[in-house]
């Protein structure tokens, strides 16, 4: 067993050192944070208003919105670089011994604190009633911004989810993948709290249209109403973006679970953000959501790549899906939107579906076969229109007098929605190896410890019409090697780029053929933490094609009591269904408290006074009838 | 047996960590509400008193 072992770090929770140190240092900035707080509410410092000032007079709402809206921004886009950079460090060097063990891991903990306390600042910058419109009352002498307790919440269970993995890892071993399930709360307190963002800018903007103490007016006129619009771009932009991020291990070559999430998470993400970003921002807006979307994501890779020096993360244009989504708005008025996203959806999942599948042979590490394109459309058209279900509830939440309801009760379909998406999640989730197959490597050897490799599978059939048939090197503390098997004849595929097969590295062959995902392992080291033993490099080997999970998370700890297992994933699900439930619940009150009020008062995220002037009195009384109803 | 064990050693140490700064806020809201009361409470009660 020792014969292959190589220096490997621990492989369970953090060390109690690290974990000590964490809780003092959150205790500590916690308490700053709210020591500024409380001295502010009780006027001892104008540090907050200061900082506020330049915010402020950019964003033309009150300084309790700036701030928070800047500070979250900024967080988030922190926390996304931390989130690139931390999969790809998995991936390029294996676990990591510890929320401190690698740098990676401090962009995400700062952004994920930043959003916290922007949360927070939401809260006490408000003072009295400003927020009243429409805030939720804490007390008789304080009203805070709705969406200000959904970003402190967010922010909140997103920092809840490390120490919640340290509990995973240490009773489960550590999942080496993006999809954990502790993994998805820090993602989705992250990166799903974009439009609670634009939500609390809405909510400035409704307060500064009377008086207040601390803010500004919207002003009227050409600039503002350009600047809301080019705020509401990329606020769908960095939807796309955030949302994109779930996607990271097929952008990165080494998806752990089965090849048709990824069309059914470029369906859900392209109509949700595009719908979004058509609908609130007009003519374009799609097409400019993508083009900020690629901005930011290549911002993400020049990061991660050629910056940090690790393994380059691969991301979809979305530009097919926008291009039908603008289609869609010029056959239905956006103004319907339960119809143009409808019509968004089945144009996103079918057309832009296939536009992915050429995106797949441009850019992306792993084609997507003929064969396979049925299915994804299948996949694509259901999760899209989930996607237009949730895009609906966002865009007629964050432009409330403009966009038609979608039934009676707005949050209906995007609960809808939301649901839908997991069930077809769900639904593709389950996958095995193949029963009773082998798989002959042959090895050509090379210089440096390298060697091409011959495999032949047997039966013949386990690779008939494979979804994939890839060659993955990874964790060999440099970048990763993926890349697509040559195949020479039925059942027999040849490497096209030398494996190395020493050290730490982790060498095999990955397929997937519908359901039935195996792998046939060349070579793997000894990892006594684990512990399990090395898997050699012979020559000539026939090896069983084994389960992929049991190769790619080696750490994770088998004989766990499988009701162990079922509660504590159930628990964490519902976290995510509990924060999902609070971002909704924030965009849904916004937007109620809006549509309540006179059409004189209404706001809108695209939209300055001057534009909600140009539409007339006439337009907005159809608006409020509308919105009545 | 060993992941109960796992799992409740390692709450009462990560516990702090995120139930440590939800207790902070909790108890910052109460404390600024409750000063905030009782100033405009005073404020009331002087502009009552100068009135008389």
């Amino acid at each position: 067993m020792n014969l292959f072992a190589v220096a490997a770090p621990p492989a369970g929770g953090a060390p109690l050192g690290q974990v000590i140190g964490a809780t003092v240092a959150g205790l500590l900035l916690t308490a700053a944070l709210l020591v500024i707080g409380m001295r502010y509410r009780a006027g001892r410092t104008k540090m907050l208003e200061t900082l506020a000032a330049p915010f402020t007079w950019l964003l033309r709402v009150p300084a309790w919105a700036a701030l928070p809206v800047a500070l979250a921004t900024g967080s988030l886009v922190l926390a996304g670089a931390g989130f690139y950079w931390d999969v790809a460090v998995h991936i390029d060097r294996g676990r990591d011994p510890g929320p401190f063990g690698t740098p990676a891991h401090y962009p995400i903990l700062l952004g994920l604190f930043g959003i916290f306390a922007a949360g927070w600042l939401a809260l006490v910058m408000a003072r009295g009633t400003e927020a009243g419109r429409t805030g939720v009352r804490l007390s008789s002498t304080w009203t805070v911004p709705t969406s200000g307790l959904v970003m402190m919440a967010c922010g909140g269970f997103a920092l809840m989810g490390f120490p919640l993995d340290d509990v995973w890892h240490s009773i489960f071993g550590q999942d080496v993948t993006l999809w954990g399930p502790t993994h998805l709360i820090m993602l989705t307190g992250g990166q799903l709290m974009i439009p609670t963002i634009l939500g609390l800018l809405l909510e400035g903007r409704a307060a500064a249209g009377v008086a207040t103490p601390t803010g500004t007016a919207a002003h009227p006129g050409r600039a503002a109403r350009w600047g809301a619009r080019a705020i509401a771009l990329s606020g769908a932009g960095g939807v796309l973006a955030g949302l994109t991020i779930y996607q990271a291990e097929f952008g990165f070559g080494v998806p752990q679970y089965n090849l048709l999430f990824q069309p059914a998470l470029l369906a859900f993400t392209a109509t949700l953000a595009l719908v979004f970003g058509r609908a609130v921002t007009g003519r374009g807006g799609a097409l400019g959501a993508a083009a900020f979307n690629i901005v930011v994501s290549g911002g993400f890779v020049l990061f991660v790549g050629p910056l940090a020096g690790e393994t380059t993360p691969h991301f979809s244009t979305y530009i097919p899906a926008a291009i039908c989504v603008e289609v869609a708005a010029l056959i239905v008025s956006p103004r319907r939107i339960a119809a143009f996203a409808a019509l968004a959806g089945v144009l996103v999942g079918t057309v832009g579906t296939l536009g992915e599948w050429a995106w797949t042979h441009v850019w992306m590490p792993i084609p997507w076969p003929a064969h396979f394109v049925p299915s994804a459309i299948a996949v694509g058209l259901a999760a899209a229109l989930c996607g237009a279900a949730v895009g609906a509830f966002v865009s007629s939440s964050l432009a409330p007098g403009r966009l038609s309801l979608v039934g009676a009760r707005r949050w209906v379909p995007g609960a809808a929605g939301a649901v839908g998406f997991a069930a077809i999640l769900a639904v593709c989730l389950p996958t095995h190896a193949p029963v009773g197959a082998s798989g002959t490597v042959v090895l050509d050897r090379l210089a440096g410890g390298r060697a091409s490799a011959t495999v032949s599978f047997h039966p013949v059939s386990v690779v008939s019409s494979p979804d994939y048939v890839q060659q993955l090197s990874w964790q060999g503390h440099t970048k990763s090697i993926v890349s697509m098997l040559r195949r020479i004849r039925p059942g027999v595929y040849r490497t096209v780029t030398p494996l190395p097969l020493s050290g730490s590295w982790k060498s095999l062959i990955r397929t997937q053929q519908g359901r039935v995902r195996g792998d046939v392992p060349v070579y793997l080291p000894a990892d006594p933490a684990i512990p399990v033993a090395g898997i050699p490099d012979r020559s000539t080997v026939t090896r069983a094609v084994i389960s992929d999970t049991t190769l790619m998370q080696r750490e994770r700890k088998r004989g766990v009591a499988g009701w162990l297992w079922t509660t504590a994933t159930s628990v964490v699900m519902a976290i995510i269904a509990v924060l999902l439930a609070i971002i909704g619940w924030g965009l849904n009150r916004v937007a109620g408290a809006l549509t309540g009020n006179p059409p004189r008062d209404r706001r809108d995220l695209a939209l300055g006074d001057g534009r909600r002037r140009r539409l007339g009195r006439g337009r907005a009384r159809v608006a409020a009838a509308g919105a009545g109803r | 047996m060993t992941g109960l064990y796992a799992c409740a050693s390692h709450l009462l140490v990560d516990l702090p960590l995120f139930g440590g700064p939800v207790l902070f806020v909790i108890a910052a809201v109460l404390l600024i509400s409750r000063s905030e009361r009782r100033r405009a409470a005073q404020d009331n009660a002087q502009a009552v008193g100068s009135l008389r």
